[in-house]
């Protein structure tokens, strides 16, 4: 994999129609090292209930099944403009406002802007070639205060990265796709959970 | 009988439901207002019972306290959180076009998977809002149009554009339109009658049952010039395409026809009276208000770049006609060659509807911040 590419080639992209970005409400958001991603309308905060941990495992030690992921997480909205206040050490699953579809050649890596990351606010994400949709963030505040943040501001840049040949995204089926809200994690849907469970049940004469 | 109990009774149930609703916060200020005016009212209303017992007194108190219940069961459901605000805001294009802005679009989610329904207590009743004013000086600057939809079905946009219908019941209440059609068609000459009775299957002379069939024709017109033909869809499928009318809806199969004659411009006697009543009450015409969009961008997995409101409403009507192909159709569009289920389509069509609507008011309302 080569090094990012310039603001100069992802206007050559967008004007190509290779890359889509919808809506793209300010040129100015293509900076010279990527995109300034502005954060979305949707989010998916982090709650406990009677559940006791979500559980990323088959083996029956753990409970009896695997419960919904989405019995963790309570859905809020809101509109442009309208703010959404993220506690200390807290985590929520947010987009992106604009929808992107992705060549098959680049990828991104999304960090916090400068501004952003000061106030301790950090993001992990990686989106691979093709994928299109909203962008999905993990938000957590490392602050010790609640930290107030204004829907569709520029929050968080994405890096673009060449691959060295061409990828093709839809020829696997995909858990995440064109998603418009925070969906929360499908990481229960892996195939080989079933495999290391019938292992453990093996190793332990189960 | 004595009533007091009862209708003390009843204050302390809206009571627990007017301190629950304290809790709402509402991003839009209108709502706010009439919340903020519902509490006025509760005070007001709470204030003035004691010593009452004469029935008339009795049941007026009782009126207030139901419109209480009744706008609170609508502004729980309309926080950005639980409305469905992508719809909400294209039933809002359209009934700007039929009205002025005194009225505030609230939603009801209902458990039950078919309740789709217009209720026009808090918009047209305009004794209950004279009776507050006059009692307690409260004023509301705007009135509520509810609308019930299935929670389940809130984010569903196949079934949205039976909301289209749903509004056209209170244009339809609001300029007396059904009403006056009907007075119309009882008027005329039972010679000239033959020519609806094939859409009004009951007579000339049963006003209730012809006010009703009438309603449902024009809410059907109403609703395919914003979202063409894509309602007949649903309603043939859920009636199963019935040949037989009700007492309070025609036949599908009329139904239909007269949404397609409107839609395609064919001579229709029901649609052609519809349209010139509804022109004399409101001074607007019954029209083609959405455009049908020609575009691969679905199946490019992109949203639609919108810039109008006739390609805003369109964009149903686009959606549905992709789905009704089925996921093959979709999947050799779109070149995909690993598995592509009709849920994958499902769920990807209601996604690239509510980007498609979302990036619009947003690109919207953020021109309108620049200026």
């Amino acid at each position: 994999m080569s090094g990012f590419i310039s603001g100069q080639k992802i206007n050559e992209l967008i004007a190509d129609k290779s890359l889509t970005i919808r809506p793209l409400l300010e040129s100015s958001q293509v900076t010279q090292i990527g995109v300034d991603f502005r954060l979305g309308c949707n989010f998916l905060v982090s709650v406990q209930g009677r559940e006791p941990f979500i559980n990323t495992s088959m083996n029956e030690d753990a409970g009896d099944a695997q419960r919904d992921v989405r019995l963790f997480f309570q859905e809020t909205r809101r509109q442009l403009g309208e703010t959404f206040i993220l506690y200390p050490n807290q985590t929520v699953l947010a987009s992106s406002l604009e929808y992107v579809k992705l060549p098959e050649k680049y990828m991104i890596s999304l960090y916090m802007r400068s501004s952003y990351s000061r106030l301790g606010l950090t993001v992990s994400t990686l989106v691979q070639p093709g994928y299109c949709g909203c962008l999905s963030i993990e938000l957590t505040n490392n602050n010790n205060n609640p930290i107030n943040l204004a829907v569709g501001a520029r929050i968080f840049q994405g890096i673009f990265l060449e691959a060295d040949s061409t990828t093709t995204y839809f020829t696997t089926s995909r858990k995440y796709m064109c998603s418009v809200r925070p969906e929360p994690s499908k990481a229960g849907d892996d195939k080989d959970l079933f495999t290391l469970s019938k292992l453990w049940k093996k190793n332990n004469n189960r | 009988m004595d009533y007091t109990s009862l209708l003390n009774l009843h204050l302390s149930q809206t009571e627990i439901f007017v301190e629950k609703s304290k809790n709402n916060s509402y991003s839009d200020l209108d709502k706010k207002n009439y919340q903020d005016n519902l509490n006025k009212l509760f005070s007001a209303v709470k204030g003035s019972i004691s010593g009452l017992s004469a029935v008339a007194p009795v049941f007026e108190k009782q009126e207030h306290l139901s419109f209480i219940c009744n706008s609170l069961e609508f502004l729980k459901d309309s926080i950005l959180s639980s409305m469905p605000f992508e719809v909400v805001n294209c039933l809002n294009v359209a009934m700007n076009d039929w009205i002025d802005q005194q009225y505030i679009i609230v939603t009801s989610l209902n458990n039950n998977t078919l309740a789709f329904s217009y209720d026009p207590t808090l918009a047209l009743e305009d004794f209950v809002y004279q009776s507050i004013d006059i009692q307690y000086g409260i004023t509301f600057a705007k009135r509520l149009v509810q609308i019930n939809l299935p929670l389940i079905l809130s984010r569903d946009y196949f079934s949205s554009v039976v909301l289209y219908h749903e509004l056209g019941h209170f244009i339809d209440l609001k300029y007396a339109i059904s009403k006056i059609v009907a007075m119309e068609v009882q008027s005329i000459s039972s010679s000239d009658f033959i020519q609806y009775e094939q859409f009004l299957v009951g007579g000339q002379n049963e006003i209730d049952i012809l006010t009703d069939h009438l309603a449902e024709y024009f809410c059907d017109i109403f609703a395919a010039q914003y979202i063409g033909k894509s309602s007949n869809y649903y309603l043939q499928y859920l009636t199963r395409n019935s040949s037989n009318a009700s007492y309070s809806h025609p036949s599908t199969i009329n139904r239909v026809k007269v949404v397609n004659d409107f839609i395609d411009n064919i001579d229709n006697p029901i649609v052609k009276l519809i349209k010139k009543i509804t022109f004399n009450r409101s001074g607007r015409h019954l029209i083609k208000r959405h455009e049908d969009i020609v575009s691969d961008e679905f199946y490019k997995f992109l949203p639609i770049e919108i810039d109008n409101t006739a390609k805003l409403h369109g964009v149903f009507a686009y959606a549905w006609e992709i789905w009704l192909k089925g996921p093959d159709d979709f999947k050799v569009n779109a070149g995909l060659t690993g598995d592509f289920t009709s849920d994958n389509a499902y769920k990807v069509l209601n996604n690239l509807v509510e980007k498609s609507i979302g990036n619009y008011f947003i690109e919207k309302s953020w021109e309108a911040s620049l200026i």
